[in-house]
């Protein structure tokens, strides 16, 4: 009887339930559309209710039950769901069937008039489709439920406008028929997929479980979902209908109508099926990447529930996120400040911002701080991240800006590396981090930097010794290096004062000049040596010949003394004289032989630059010398 | 391009045209090739006028392998042969140091006397001739004063007995003057073997000369400067002691025979710095690692360290030449292109027109060498200059010849670093890998 159909919006108390907005039928009596037996969706009042012990798991539900069949427990948990707004996402399927086997009788069996048509149809096929959509994990009712609503539901126009996505409540649960009609007209009309629908659709897809950093930090997730999603797809994922178009023959579900027929309907351009496969594959992809990059983040909050503000938690958000953070601002301010330009900007440890510092009880800050510096654009050597979370105590750290090249780094690490007044394992661990290459030209760099800094320099040579040997190098090379470095220092060698200057906190690094031609010989350079050695020639040339123009001021004690006088005649009756003849010119005058031939000869080099007497056995006389001498 | 000296001397010329064609340093005419290093030269010529005017000097040269450590302790030797220097000069080896117990600081000693070398006798063996011009300035003042030369001796002599084992120095150089003054030849010769430092035992040389002390491993630093006070009463200015291959302090494996010696360093230089010697001037050569070495090297010996650093302030390009230690650089491919000219004048007798290769051919011959050696060709000259002189021998005596051909086909050896082998008898250099049973 028609008289047992409950209207949408009209309430009615069935034992302590209370169902407020109808779509049942209620009653005693109303024969199944077959035409024999009950109508399984008739809630007969009077059949017993076991409220106090509702079967919600529908334990011994039948799969096309019907009310007057189930266990008074069932009806309890029927009843109950029914009057919660048959929302309950773990509703057994009877249930839902139950209630679907209802609103199919109303509207494909009950004669209506067109007033009663107008009025409730479009609520019964909301209605519909709002399960559709919240019990769209049974596939039997999703199937029936799909094509009834292509059958009955009045055509939608794809190009309308979709407006706002419905916002997605827990994940997984399914998002009402307003939001799945704006997909279909997305699809229909061929438009892209907003970013805000992506995620709406991402977020209530109940079968594609979602990782846990999307789940405990769905804010984040959700801002980096978002701000990524132009960069991965552009204007937005293209959705697809699949090509079968819903409609056709329509055989209903419910037992009560089984041989009254199927109903023909045509299939309908507006009722396609969307191809969801391909969207959640793409969809499911992309969030996984997020998830990935929040995987840091989520599991410091899983450590610090509290620390979603810690400068420790922020460091581990993904770059997207970290602009404009208020907690990374100040960092960012002072970054800005302090590193000018791309090349290597040396700053003491304890200039770096409150709340970061090298030393060994902090050192974990400073892995904050280079993930902070990458994620804001800069960099700093020695990174903590490199040498496994063991950050050397540095004296001082050595900023560039992104993107800083490889030669950058290993100068940024070289720089702040000579700093060190010891060697120490945090050294060893920076260098290993490298590759051998690298390692080389590292140690040769703060070799060079080094030697250009003289203070203190036993414990930097000491450096340098293990140093080298770290990087297979060799003590002498070390030796080699810093020697050649004092001697002839490179150009752009650190010639920076160490003494703290209040007003300036770092110190520009010239950057290093271009690497000079492969010609052999420098003209400045050889131009300068050219100088240098006329200058020492001129220099030499005036000590060598100098005797010549003896100096006045000294003391003259050049003038032979007697007995030489005597000797010198003597001399000059031979050029040539044999040792014991010469020792017999001597011995009268009382004068040894050595010294003789010595004193003499040093009269000689002051008069005449030259020897007078060379060779000891036989002696021979310069005349020219003799001449001048006496 | 450079100046050259208007002639060079035949004799200057065969020299060193000899020797470089040998490998080795030449003792003459040094000033017709040196290169460059005019600050190092004036600051040395400083030290040579202080030690001239009474003071002292103490420098430790510092150059690399090939830098021409050798090179410059020649070219300062001869300088102070000019300034009426004695010059003394050795090698260090295993068996000659500055400290030890076995003899080698004697050995050491007598090495030094046989190379004693004055202006007049700059190949070395000088002993006796210092020793007579002493005499004979004795023998003219006493002749002048009318005075009896023995007196005039005893007096001058007095004046060393105040020093450390003056008196015994004095006994010596009167025992000369004895035998010369009787003729007696032998107690001459055994007053210069004692001054030599040749006497073994105390025995003999109180046998031969009646004094109770010899030269031993001991006294060699207090008859170094004795022996300065004596040259400077013999009419010269001062004392020059030029230590070559002080790396072989640095090899040696025994801890304690090495930090001696390092010891030994410390006190000639405290000495030389606070004017405790009169007229005496060390120049020690000795690579980087001898000096820098933490482990053995002189920085291994805290007492030198801090005495050694580098002038804080010298730094970026300045330099300090005021320190104990002077610095050479090592030669670059262009100071190596003026040595090649330089040569290349000497051979030519400081004549132009007889130059035997043009500048293009230097360049060829340097291009040659960076071919055959590689890019550093001019950090171990030695080998490079010996092609070049031997090169411009042939081109001497085959006019015919011409370079441009032969440029290409001179053989360069590669030159080793002695010193970077492991120390002798320690395998792979560490100390702590062996170890020695005295």
């Amino acid at each position: 009887m028609p008289d047992a159909w409950i209207p949408p919006g009209s309430a009615v108390t069935v034992g302590p339930y209370r169902i407020a907005d109808g779509m049942i039928y209620v009653g005693s009596d109303l024969r199944a559309g077959a035409g024999w037996g009950r109508e399984a969706a008739l809630i007969d009042p009077a059949l017993p209710i076991r409220s106090d012990e509702p079967d919600y798991l529908g334990v011994g539900l039948s799969y096309r039950p019907s009310y007057s069949q189930l266990s008074p427990a069932c009806r309890a948990a029927y009843l109950e769901w029914l009057a919660g707004g048959r929302a309950s996402p773990n509703a057994p399927l009877g249930y839902v069937f139950l209630f679907y086997f209802g609103l199919e009788r109303r509207l494909l069996l009950d004669p209506v008039s067109e007033e009663i048509r107008a009025a409730e149809w479009p609520i019964l096929i909301a209605e519909i489709a709002r399960l559709e959509v919240r019990y769209w994990h049974f596939g039997d009712f999703r199937h029936h439920a799909t094509h009834l609503l292509a059958a009955i539901s009045p055509p939608d126009d794809p190009d309308a406008a979709i407006g706002e996505p419905e916002r997605p409540g827990e994940p997984g649960w399914p998002l009402g028929e307003a939001f799945g009609r704006g997909l279909r007209r997305l699809a229909a009309s061929r438009r892209p997929l907003p970013a805000d629908w992506a995620f709406a659709w991402l977020w209530s897809e109940p079968p594609a479980p979602l990782r846990t950093p999307a789940l405990r930090c769905r804010a984040e997730f959700e801002a980096l979902f978002k701000a990524r999603y132009a960069s991965a797809f552009g204007p937005g994922l293209r959705i697809k209908s699949r090509k079968t178009r819903i409609g056709g023959r329509y055989h209903p579900a419910s037992p009560s109508l089984a041989y009254c027929g199927s109903i023909q309907t045509p299939g309908r351009e507006d009722r396609r099926l969307i191809d969801t496969d391909a969207l959640r594959a793409k969809l499911m992809a992309f969030a996984g990447a997020c998830c990935q990059d929040l995987d840091a983040y989520s599991r410091y909050l899983g450590r610090n529930p509290a620390g979603s503000e810690y400068l420790a938690a922020v460091a581990l958000l993904p770059r997207e996120l970290l602009a404009g953070h208020p907690a990374a601002v100040p960092l960012e301010a002072w970054l800005e400040r302090t590193i000018p330009g791309a090349g290597p900007t040396l700053v003491p440890a304890s200039d770096l911002p409150p709340g970061f510092g090298t030393e060994s009880a902090r050192r974990d800050t400073l892995v904050v701080l280079a993930d902070l510096a990458e994620k804001l654009g800069y960099g700093f050597e020695p990174d903590p991240r490199r040498t496994g979370r063991q950050a050397p105590a540095v004296t001082h750290l050595a900023f560039f800006r992104a993107p800083g090249d490889g030669r950058v780094r290993l100068e940024c690490l070289a720089l702040a590396l000579s700093r060190l007044p010891a060697f120490t394992k945090d050294m060893r661990a920076c260098l290993y981090s490298l590759k051998p290459a690298d390692q080389k030209w590292v140690v040769r760099r703060i070799g060079t930097l080094a030697a250009g800094m003289a203070l203190d320099q036993p414990a930097r040579i000491g450096l340098m010794e293990r140093l080298y040997e770290s990087a297979g190098m060799g003590k002498q090379q070390a030796y080699r290096d810093f020697h050649g470095q004092i001697c002839d220092p490179e150009p752009d060698a650190l010639t920076t004062i160490l003494a703290r200057d209040r007003d300036r906190t770092t110190y520009r690094i010239p950057d290093p000049p271009p690497p000079t031609s492969g010609q052999p010989l420098d003209p400045a350079r050889l131009a300068r040596r050219i100088r240098e050695t006329a200058e020492v020639a001129s220099l030499l040339g005036a000590i060598f010949t100098e005797s010549l123009e003896e100096d006045p001021s000294a003391p003259s004690n050049d003038a032979p003394g007697a007995p030489y006088r005597q000797l010198l005649r003597d001399l000059a009756r031979a050029d040539r004289w044999s040792r014991s003849d010469f020792q017999a010119l001597c011995r009268p005058l009382g004068l040894p032989v050595d010294g003789t031939i010595e004193s003499l000869n040093d009269l000689a080099f002051d008069a005449a630059g030259e020897l007078l007497l060379e060779g000891t056995d036989p002696i021979f006389v310069s005349n020219d010398v003799l001449r001048m001498l006496t | 391009m450079t100046t050259p000296s208007a002639s060079i001397k035949p004799k200057d010329r065969d020299a060193i045209l000899l020797s470089l064609g040998a490998g080795i340093v030449p003792r003459t005419g040094h000033k017709h090739i040196q290169v460059g290093r005019t600050a190092e030269l004036k600051a040395l010529l400083a030290d040579l006028l202080r030690i001239a005017q009474g003071g002292s000097a103490f420098r430790l040269v510092v150059g690399d392998y090939g830098a021409g450590k050798t090179f410059f302790l020649h070219l300062v030797r001869a300088i102070a042969l000019e300034k009426k220097l004695v010059v003394v000069n050795a090698d260090l080896t295993p068996d000659k140091r500055l400290q030890a117990t076995a003899g080698q600081a004697r050995a050491l000693y007598a090495e030094l006397m046989k190379s004693m070398a004055t202006r007049s006798r700059p190949e070395g063996g000088a002993m006796a001739s210092v020793l007579e011009r002493f005499v004979t300035l004795a023998v003219s003042a006493a002749q002048e004063a009318g005075a009896s030369p023995e007196a005039v001796i005893r007096k001058r002599l007095a004046r060393l007995e105040e020093c450390v084992g003056g008196f015994d120095l004095a006994r010596v150089v009167a025992a000369y003057w004895q035998g010369f003054d009787k003729g007696d030849d032998r107690l001459q010769a055994a007053a210069v073997r004692w001054l030599r430092g040749e006497y073994a035992t105390r025995s003999e040389a109180r046998a031969d000369l009646g004094v109770r002390a010899i030269v031993d491993d001991a006294s060699f630093y207090d008859h170094l400067k004795l022996l300065a006070r004596f040259v400077r009463m013999a009419g010269y200015e001062g004392l020059l002691v030029c230590l070559d291959e002080l790396v072989n302090l640095y090899k040696l494996a025994h801890t304690q025979a090495r930090n001696a010696n390092y010891e030994r360093i410390l006190t000639i230089l405290n000495d030389c710095l606070q004017g405790g010697a009169e007229g005496l001037g060390f120049l020690l050569g000795g690579t980087p690692e001898f000096l820098l070495d933490t482990r053995r090297g002189l920085y291994s010996y805290p007492a030198l360290q801090s005495r050694l650093a580098e002038n804080a302030f010298a730094t970026g390009g300045l330099i300090d030449h005021s320190g104990p230690i002077l610095r050479l650089s090592n030669l670059t491919a262009e100071d190596f292109y003026l040595l090649l000219l330089n040569i290349r004048n000497v051979q030519a007798g400081g004549d132009e027109s007889r130059f035997l290769l043009p500048e293009t051919a230097l360049t060829a011959f340097l291009d040659h060498c960076s071919r055959q050696l590689g890019d550093k060709y001019f950090r171990t000259p030695r080998t490079c200059i010996k092609a070049f002189v031997n090169l411009l021998a042939v081109l001497d005596q085959n006019p015919e010849a011409k370079w441009e051909a032969l440029v290409g086909t001179v053989a360069v050896e590669s030159e080793r670093d002695p010193d970077l082998e492991p120390p002798e008898g320690v395998p792979g250099g560490d100390e702590l890998a062996t170890f020695r049973l005295n």
